[in-house]
């Protein structure tokens, strides 16, 4: 998949992920991979990048008897979804054109 | 390599980063290798070799931070709210048609309409958002309008590559004492009904062009991954079509020097071409189309693999070179007066 187009998609997965509950890097990058092939250390500059952008806030907990930093969603993170399906919606029109142009 | 080790390595090749940095991403995977191993029951070492290699972590985190820099890069820009958002919005730029001898766009991701308007002047309308702004120049009669590089990254780029929405407007008189020369990428250009005095270049990719009703001292017309349409184009020099993987459609295309018509994967269709020479040449896809003189006109080279040439045969020696080139499917010429 193109890299560009991955890094949305990845980062709308993890922001549906949140939109269940608040989650850590270990749970999102499982639950990620369940859905997407990624490698074990992709999730660290996503988790930057919707941090950087507003999209999702962190806070650190303690559990059993060491820290864990949770991400959460915010109001922009659920905008974010929302803009994506958008995005998608207009990328499956340009698909059903080139599926059924025929040369 | 067990935890530790990893760590350590880690924090050694980020030593470029500042502290916080390197804290932040060592306790990030810190706490990665330590929910892997309580979920999965495996150990230090296999918890770790699960990560990659150190210099696969170490690449993931440097290409956040660059985003990052370039994002706080173009922070102080957005400080100016107010100055950037009267920016924002459609431009309209009116110049008169006479002081402009060449006309130059550079856009992306955008498509350009060029229409024709009055007599007197050239009008340029774009739209400026968050994604697209642009330079615009005109000097010494040439009027530029060059986008800008990209300095937000959105969320997901997706909307920017097919958005068709913000679109550069050139209206143009019919009689156009000028050169053209347009470019955009990933964007349709449609262009209809002038006279363009200098070359016409039309540049694109991925997306169709429509060119009718055109001439030009030269036409160069190129784009990539979509149609290419053609129709009333006439120029003193040389014409070239291009596109590829899509079909290419020309009627009534005359040059008073060679003419090129080339794709692949698709079809060319045509009608009533004219040249000192005229070449086709696509892939896996039929030529088809019929030439305004009789046969005795054209001297042909053609080749095709499976596929029928009705062009095989051809053996008159005519003044018009008739090149024909295809594969995996037939090549279908007819002449005037043939049937």
């Amino acid at each position: 998949m193109d890299a560009q187009l991955k890094r949305g998609v990845i980062e709308a997965c993890v922001l549906k992920l949140l939109t269940r509950g608040d989650s850590y890097g270990y749970l999102l990058s499982r639950d990620v991979t369940d859905i997407i092939a990624l490698s074990e250390s992709t999730l660290y500059p996503v988790l930057k990048r919707l941090e950087a952008s507003g999209s999702v806030e962190s806070y650190t907990r303690e559990h059993g008897g060491r820290l864990r930093k949770y991400y959460r969603i915010t109001q922009k993170g659920h905008l974010a979804i929302e803009d994506f399906l958008l995005e998608w919606a207009e990328i499956s029109k340009v698909y059903e054109f080139i599926r059924e142009e025929k040369p | 390599m067990n935890r530790t080790e990893f760590l350590n390595q880690l924090d050694s090749a980020l030593h470029m980063l500042s502290e916080n940095e390197r804290l932040d991403a060592a306790t990030y995977f810190d706490e990665l290798i330590e929910d892997k191993m309580a979920d999965r029951g495996c150990t230090e070492e296999e918890a770790v070799a699960g990560l990659g290699s150190v210099d696969s972590v170490v690449a993931a985190i440097v290409e956040a931070r660059t985003e990052q820099a370039g994002k706080s890069a173009a922070q102080p820009a957005r400080e100016h709210h107010d100055a950037q958002q009267e920016e924002y919005g459609l431009k309209t730029v009116t110049v008169k048609a006479a002081s402009v001898r060449q006309i130059f766009i550079r856009a992306r991701n955008c498509p350009i309409d060029i229409q024709r308007g009055g007599n007197e002047e050239i009008i340029l309308s774009y739209m400026q958002d968050e994604f697209r702004q642009y330079d615009f120049s005109l000097e010494n009669g040439e009027l530029r309008l060059t986008q800008q590089p990209q300095a937000i990254i959105s969320l997901f780029g997706i909307r920017q590559l097919f958005a068709e929405k913000s679109q550069v407007s050139l209206t143009v008189p019919a009689e156009l004492a000028a050169a053209l020369d347009a470019q955009t990428s990933n964007s349709s250009i449609h262009m209809g009904g002038i006279s363009v005095w200098g070359t016409l270049r039309l540049a694109s990719s991925n997306a169709r062009i429509d060119a009718n009703a055109l001439s030009a001292k030269a036409m160069e017309i190129t784009t990539s991954n979509a149609r290419l349409t053609a129709e009333g184009l006439n120029a003193p020099g040389p014409i070239t079509l291009r596109t590829s993987n899509a079909r290419l459609e020309a009627h009534q295309v005359a040059s008073e020097d060679a003419l090129t018509l080339r794709t692949s994967n698709g079809k060319i269709v045509f009608s009533e071409l004219s040249g000192t020479g005229i070449t086709m040449h696509t892939s896996n896809a039929a030529v088809d189309g019929s030439l305004p003189h009789a046969a005795t006109h054209y001297s042909a080279t053609s080749a095709t693999s499976n596929g029928s040439n009705s062009l095989k045969h051809h053996a008159h020696q005519g003044p018009i070179p008739l090149d024909v080139r295809t594969s995996n499917s037939a090549i279908r010429v007819s002449f005037a007066g043939n049937a």
